[in-house]
């Protein structure tokens, strides 16, 4: 038995995903769905099999589509994505010929991209805006042309590794978390059965057989069903109702639950739109997006005109130090909504002057990104004619470039290689001479720049005024960022562990307000907060965008394991330094470039921020004393020192 | 509509791709009343500079783009024409029309719908300025030049999405040329230029990262649009948007009044436009406007009243008033009023305020 004759219905476990890909089967304008699950839980056999019931329906109206599978390698060059010019067709003979990318061949079949959150931008870009359209457009080498490419995307990978781009979250309908672990007797039933499979052992999945053929006209019943599904207008309230209060943004969401809600019941055999078809629906297209949302909720966005959200006060186990905060219910200008605000406590001002002059006196000077151009992967962005080891030619540019010296070269007699026969033939006309001189090379440019991870003590031990001038810290980085172009992301650690506020993204104007509005209360757990940037490091570094380096503000002052710790059982200061050693241990080994910015008075050192430091291999800056210009050149070496290892490594 | 060899493949590729991908009618947008207003005062007034347009995904950015364009009459241009040159104006003219010109004594003309024309984010310099024509080349040996997406925006939208993720020489290279209004190309033995005047439209997520302001600045009016909070509202953006879907033609039927009334609105206003003037006092109340709010450079004024004529016309007035100046002056200063270089859009509070303070509400 082939792999893809494993019945869809024999798939142990995966419940949820295996309901939300018959609802996308039903309604194709959901548009996707990403399955989310750890590795060798079944998401290959999950997807392959469930293309396998797509074939059952070949026949049919042509609501249900073909089906069939295509597979999209990670690597995908841009050329096999959309499509292009078949160079070898067009040189050698007159035949002006493109070829179909692998989204056009994906047309009314199922478009399957593992691992999608280790895919690149620019590539996950390209399939979302075909993913909304149902066009490529072929714009490059000179062609200009439009190939159909409705298909359905479904996106797997290993949450561990990293979250999908946020963009491509939002243009598929649906999102499962498959992540729950199986019960011993559901374990049993796989090991059962994929043995019996490969045995080919028939009588086991004999009865899964004939679930598929059951599913498979279900599923076709369901698809001609689903014109004349209803959606009362009571039920339909609710569920927009539902939408508004999780605070999504974007309409889009809105349509996908609708969808869903209408393909559920089309399932069910019911031409009404029940409660539970919009509890469903809601399930599978708005609650898993709300947890993502929320991190960007927190920071209250770039327009001051959306909701800030109240901090919290917690109780601090240290000399309690509130932040001042005062709740005012305030109305803007006539017509707007009122708001809350909070008043923020204001971190020290950058001095300007300062900025220009030491702009001046940075080799390279400011706004000079660090551009490797012998990075491999990323965006083809410009070609150049000097030929660098291991640099792919481009094609389209040599011929360009080649073209306009034809007639010469014909005329000087300088095609070598053909024969004597074929030139009488005049079969040799449209051949193209090409010399070295015409050859260009492609540049690639990666993303470059870097990622501050900051990771920031949010603990009660962080007094007030320790507090703003950490804030101040913070924004004379984020200026540096901002003038360099690099990415930041914010971690925050307090209370029981660790919280990304803010994921990696090159708004430096967003996490100024996130960090103008840090609050700061609860124990230490700084091992966790370590942990945490450590899997942000890593998943950064996975998808070979930019380096990242780490800024801790800390006292180093741990009171809280990263580890589960038995009830009962106390953080005993031998056991919290073994933890934070081996972490940072870790992170040293894995190479990654940090700071530890002290933010304890000097005269009340224990010494905990300095041993941090040196276990991490980190630069030590200590914070109450440094005046604005000292931490600022510290953390512009460290950079500089890391930009550098970049370029030449 | 006669066919010719090059041609028929170009319509059929438009009119393939209109059906496979129908536009939202302009009229059945709900709510972002901001972002559809300056979108029309960027097609009154080509010299506005074009609008960013900031906001979340799923707001109807883009649907908005490509609904005015679908909305906007059909245009003529010189039959056969890569440019869409405008057979009226042929100090304008691109080399081919030149030269067609001086054989002819009258150009044969077509219509054409107005193209709204995506940057798509793996655009190279080659694509967007155009290069030499390689099947051409590759087929007949023949060098010529085969126009980029700046000379298919000619006369129509150039829709930049993601436009805070572009690399800043490309946003240049567009500013550039929406400013200059032609499209100057030297490369691979090709020396040309052709006009290029198109309305920019950059749209883009905050999340994602900031325009730099040198750039923002070019940018005429900056929107930012969020996402509907009445439920009322929300319910018919996703009612309107199934019905669309499902049936096109029909839904095209219901809104064709709505659609007909703006249609006639805008053809007003656009003959309006050049009559509307501005009183002096007004003008002055302007420039004191960006003078108090410390405004970098002109263009804030310029914006102010370029924009403000548009609301006019629109309105079917010749004469500006205050009411008009109100409206559009937080689009036009929003993105201008760079105090600190790590916030780089104001909040609408200061500039609400002085507009009150020099525009005041009641009348004396």
């Amino acid at each position: 038995m082939v792999l893809d004759d494993f019945p869809f219905s024999a798939v142990v476990g995966h419940t949820v995903s295996k309901h939300a890909l018959l609802i996308l089967n039903v309604e194709p304008r959901l548009k996707g769905l990403l399955i989310a699950s750890p590795p060798g839980t079944g998401k290959s056999i999950l997807v392959r099999t469930f293309a396998s019931i797509l074939r059952r329906l070949e026949q049919g109206n042509d609501r249900r589509w073909p089906g069939g599978l295509v597979k999209v390698p990670l690597g995908i060059t841009e050329e096999h994505l959309i499509g292009g010019l078949n160079f070898e067709q067009a040189v050698t003979s007159q035949q002006f010929e493109w070829r179909k990318g692998v989204l056009a061949q994906a047309h009314r079949k199922v478009l399957w991209v593992d691992d999608i959150n280790l895919m690149q931008e620019a590539t996950i870009h390209t399939i979302a805006a075909v993913l909304d359209s149902g066009l490529v457009r072929i714009e490059r080498e000179g062609v200009s042309t439009y190939n159909q490419a409705d298909f359905l995307l479904v996106g797997t990978y290993d949450p561990a590794e990293g979250e999908p781009s946020r963009l491509i979250q939002s243009r598929v309908g649906m999102l499962v978390d498959s992540s729950t672990s199986l019960l011993l007797e559901d374990r049993c039933k796989v090991l059962h059965r994929i043995l019996a499979f490969d045995r080919n052992d028939e009588r086991v999945l004999e009865r899964d057989v004939d679930q598929d053929r059951m599913t498979a006209r279900k599923v076709e019943k369901a698809g001609r069903l689903l014109r004349r599904v209803r959606f009362p207008r009571e039920i339909f309230l609710q569920l927009i109702t539902t939408s508004s209060k999780l605070g999504l943004e974007g309409h889009r969401f809105d349509s996908f639950a609708m969808l869903a809600a209408r393909s559920n019941a089309a399932l069910a055999g019911r031409t009404v739109v029940s409660q539970e078809d919009v509890e469903e629906a809601v399930r599978l297209v708005l609650l898993p997006r709300v947890k993502l949302f929320d991190q960007e909720k927190q920071s209250g966005s770039s327009s001051k005109q959306e909701h800030e959200d109240v901090s919290t006060q917690e109780a601090s186990e240290s000399p309690p130090q509130l932040e001042p905060s005062r709740l005012s219910d305030e109305t803007s200008a006539p017509g707007q909504s009122s708001r809350m605000e909070i008043e923020m406590l204001p971190g020290e001002i950058p001095d300007p002057g300062a900025t220009v002059a030491e702009g001046r006196s940075r080799p390279g000077g400011p706004g000079r990104r660090s551009n490797a151009f012998l990075n491999f992967r990323g965006r083809k962005f410009r070609t150049s004619l000097k030929s660098q080891p291991r640099c792919s030619i481009a094609l389209g540019a040599t011929l360009r470039s080649a073209v306009p010296w034809q007639a010469l070269r014909r005329r000087q007699g300088q095609d070598q290689f053909s024969n004597q026969a074929d030139l009488t033939e005049g079969k040799l006309e449209s051949r193209i001479i090409v010399k070295a001189e015409d050859l260009r090379f492609n540049q690639f440019r990666g993303k470059t720049g870097l990622l501050f991870i900051f990771v920031v003590d949010a603990s009660g031990s962080m007094a007030a005024n320790r507090m703003a001038q950490a804030k101040g810290a913070l924004a004379r980085l984020l200026q540096q960022a901002y003038i360099y172009r690099d990415q930041v992301a914010l971690i925050q650690f307090r209370g029981d562990g660790a919280e990304t506020l803010l994921s990696p993204t090159r708004s430096i104007e967003r996490a100024k307000h996130l960090v103008d509005s840090l609050p700061a209360g609860g124990s230490t757990p700084l091992a966790a907060g370590l942990l945490h940037a450590l899997s942000m490091a890593r998943s950064t570094r996975l998808r070979s965008n930019p380096q990242p380096v780490l800024v801790i503000l800390t006292d180093g002052r741990a009171n809280r394991l990263a580890s589960p710790v038995s009830v009962g059982l106390e953080a005993r200061p031998v056991v919290l330094e073994r933890e934070l050693r081996q972490i940072s241990i870790v992170i040293q080994r894995e190479k990654l470039s940090s700071v530890v910015v002290d933010t304890r008075p000097s005269f009340l050192t224990g010494g905990e921020a300095p041993a941090l430091a040196d276990w991490m291999g980190a630069r030590y800056l200590r914070l109450p004393q440094a005046d604005k210009g000292t931490l600022f050149q510290a953390v512009t070496l460290l950079t500089q020192e890391v930009r550098m290892k970049k370029n030449t490594s | 509509m006669t066919s010719r060899k090059k041609q028929p493949a170009r319509k059929k590729k438009h009119s393939l791709a209109r059906s496979l991908s129908p536009v939202y009618p302009f009229a059945a947008i709900v709510g972002q009343d901001d972002m559809k207003l300056a979108l029309l005062l960027s097609v009154l007034d080509p010299y506005l500079g074009g609008v960013v347009i900031m906001g979340h995904r799923g707001t109807g950015k883009s649907t908005a783009v490509r609904a005015l364009a679908d909305l906007l009459p059909a245009r003529t241009r010189v039959k056969g024409c890569l440019f869409n040159c405008d057979p009226d104006r042929s100090q304008d003219f691109c080399q081919d029309c030149q030269d067609r010109s001086h054989k002819v004594r009258r150009l044969p003309r077509e219509s054409f719908r107005v193209p709204v024309v995506d940057l798509p984010l793996g655009a190279t310099e080659d694509r967007v300025c155009g290069s030499l024509d390689i099947e051409r080349a590759l087929t007949q040996g023949s060098k010529s030049f085969e126009p980029g997406l700046l000379a298919k925006a000619h006369r129509g939208f150039l829709y930049i999405d993601e436009v805070n993720l572009l690399e800043d020489f490309l946003v240049d290279l567009l500013l550039d040329a929406a400013a200059s209004g032609r499209n100057q190309v030297e490369r691979e033995g090709i020396s040309i230029s052709h006009p290029a005047r198109f309305v920019l439209v950059g749209s883009g997520n905050p999340e994602e990262g900031e325009l730099r302001p040198q750039l923002l600045d070019r940018f005429g009016l900056f929107v930012q649009v969020a996402t509907l909070s009445s439920i009322e509202e929300r319910v018919e953006i996703v009612e309107r948007r199934d019905r669309f879907e499902q049936d096109p033609q029909e839904f095209y039927e219901q809104m064709h009044n709505l659609q007909e009334d703006l249609r006639q609105q805008l053809d007003m206003a656009l003959e309006l436009m050049p009559q509307v003037s501005m009183d002096p006092r007004i003008l002055h109340q302007v420039a004191e406007l960006c003078g108090r709010l410390q405004v970098d450079g002109h263009r804030g004024e310029l914006t102010i009243s370029r924009s403000a004529r548009g609301v006019a016309a629109w309105n079917g007035r010749v004469a500006v008033n205050e009411d008009d100046i109100r409206r559009v002056a937080v689009m036009s200063l929003r993105h201008r009023l760079r105090k600190d270089p790590l916030e780089v859009t104001e909040s609408p509070a200061r500039i609400m305020q002085m507009l009150e303070r020099i525009f005041p509400l009641t009348t004396r």
